[in-house]
């Protein structure tokens, strides 16, 4: 198996697979503003309905992950756009880029939406300039972070692809590589597996203790996690119980000992296995919280063929079911119904799972990159 | 066996399988070293049982508890909501 691949090394010593130019709006005011110079440019955008009028945890939220955004290792240039009246400090966003090649904006500085685009455009030219042939390095797998996720679930996820990831997971680990399992509500029912599995105790209560205050936080509003769960399409399609589900959807994160467990959005900070609280985000708002750690790839299960992307790593879109890799040619990456067939090992499914996340690290385009399908979204509650 | 595989059982402590495909009631399936007779259609996805599971018994997935039965669940019948309750206040404990 490859066990390097080439990409870029950054000032604060991690390394990236993309060298991305990020388009950053600093408020919701800005984000129409920061897509129009985005798509003009074809360079990535990150929209979010935060950046004012936020306090406490939602406030630091947002920031940690806008931080995240600047200073992530897949992104080598960054503009900010804001509009001049807002909470958020851009100066103190773009420290987070370092050294990187930066530029703001901010729409009353330039005079209203239209001039701020056109400047805006004018400076994204310059960035696509000054990171144009950056320099790639040799870098082995074990700086890979690889965040996991699982959307549009089917039969096959449970018993399939996510053992499949988890195998990659283990993998990747053993070659010194770290892996992040999120999706609070997902895990729900697992908890008690998962903090068996954490390296010590303080990390197994911290496991409990961040799922009981999402059932305390839907408690407040009169409700249950467990309402409705599973759903009754999990059940038409087969699922007996919550714990069935959530055991199905942790097998993502493999078999390892659990190392640690990160805030939403909080960066990484060490090798093997590790939990993020995604809190009440779902979607695209776990994927950017577990991705604003530092994770370089995110490796996505589905069973009906989910097609969000992100602006922030390539997702490399997994599933079990041979329908979806025959129907969905542009949303599927990576084929994993040879386990559910039988005619591969979950093991074997692994390996060879890694060795196509090595290639995309390298530079190998997946589906939502060439569709330019990305999704981008910041949780407001933040538990 | 490409493509062949016609049920999943994740795990070897396991007394479930997940079938990849529709099986019929009356069908013999085998599995490792005996053969189960389906007492009921088993929906894709769906479970059957590969033991007899005791009223109050755990069904096992992935070789861990995934709910207890409700009622005596005999070798190949469907196991599901009609016959298995929750156990997550149980499993969510260190």
């Amino acid at each position: 198996m490859k066990t390097t691949f080439m990409g870029y090394r950054r000032h604060d010593g991690r390394s990236g697979v993309r060298n991305y130019v990020a388009v950053v709006p600093t408020v919701l005011c800005s984000v129409s503003v920061a897509r129009s110079i985005a798509e003009a440019m074809r360079v990535n955008v990150f929209p979010h309905e935060g950046g004012c009028g936020q306090v406490g945890s939602e406030k630091e939220h947002t920031l940690r992950v806008l931080e995240g955004v600047v200073s992530h290792p897949n992104v080598g240039a960054v503009l900010t756009v804001g509009l001049s009246c807002e909470q958020i400090d851009a100066t103190r966003l773009l420290k987070a880029a370092g050294d990187k090649p930066t530029r703001h904006i901010r729409i009353h500085d330039e005079g209203g939406n239209a001039k701020a685009v056109k400047r805006g455009v004018e400076m994204v030219g310059e960035l696509k300039k000054e990171i144009k042939g950056a320099d790639k390095t040799n870098i082995s797998v074990d700086e890979l972070t690889i965040a996991t996720q699982c959307g549009s679930s089917d039969t096959g996820s449970g018993i399939a692809s996510n053992p499949a990831v988890g195998a990659m997971a283990d993998k990747l680990i053993e070659l010194g590589g770290a892996v992040i399992i999120g999706e609070t509500g997902g895990l729900y029912g697992a908890a008690g597996l998962m903090a068996r599995r954490a390296a010590t105790k303080e990390i197994g209560d911290k496991i409990i203790a961040m799922t009981d205050r999402l059932e305390e936080y839907y408690k407040r509003m009169g409700h249950s996690l467990r309402e409705g769960n599973p759903t009754p399409g999990n059940i038409a399609g087969g699922l007996t119980t919550l714990v069935e589900k959530s055991l199905g959807g942790v097998r993502k994160g493999g078999t390892t000992t659990i190392r640690g467990v990160l805030s939403p959005g909080e960066r990484i900070s060490g090798k093997g296995l590790w939990v993020m609280n995604t809190s009440h985000g779902i979607g695209s708002c776990a994927a950017a919280d577990m991705l604003a750690s530092g994770a370089q790839i995110l490796a996505y299960t589905t069973g009906g063929g989910n097609p969000t992307g992100s602006p922030l790593a390539p997702v490399v879109k997994i599933t079990a079911t041979k329908k979806t890799v025959e129907r969905l040619e542009d949303i599927i990456d990576f084929d994993a119904s040879p386990v559910l067939l039988g005619d591969e090992t979950v093991k074997e499914c692994g390996n060879r799972m890694l060795e196509e996340m090595v290639e995309v690290a390298g530079g190998k385009i997946v589906q939502a990159e060439k569709t330019r399908h990305t999704v981008f979204a910041i949780g407001k509650v933040a538990l | 066996m490409a493509g062949k595989r016609r049920y999943v059982v994740v795990d070897d402590r396991d007394n479930v399988a997940t079938v990849v495909e529709m099986l019929k009631e009356g069908e013999v399936i085998e599995a490792g070293m005996k053969n189960i007779k389906l007492l009921r259609d088993i929906p894709e996805g769906h479970k059957f049982a590969l033991s007899r599971i005791p009223k109050g018994g755990y069904i096992i997935k992935f070789g861990e508890w995934i709910g207890r039965a409700t009622a005596e669940i005999p070798v190949g019948d469907h196991v599901h909501i009609h016959n298995v309750e929750d156990i997550v206040d149980e499993v969510r404990k260190l």
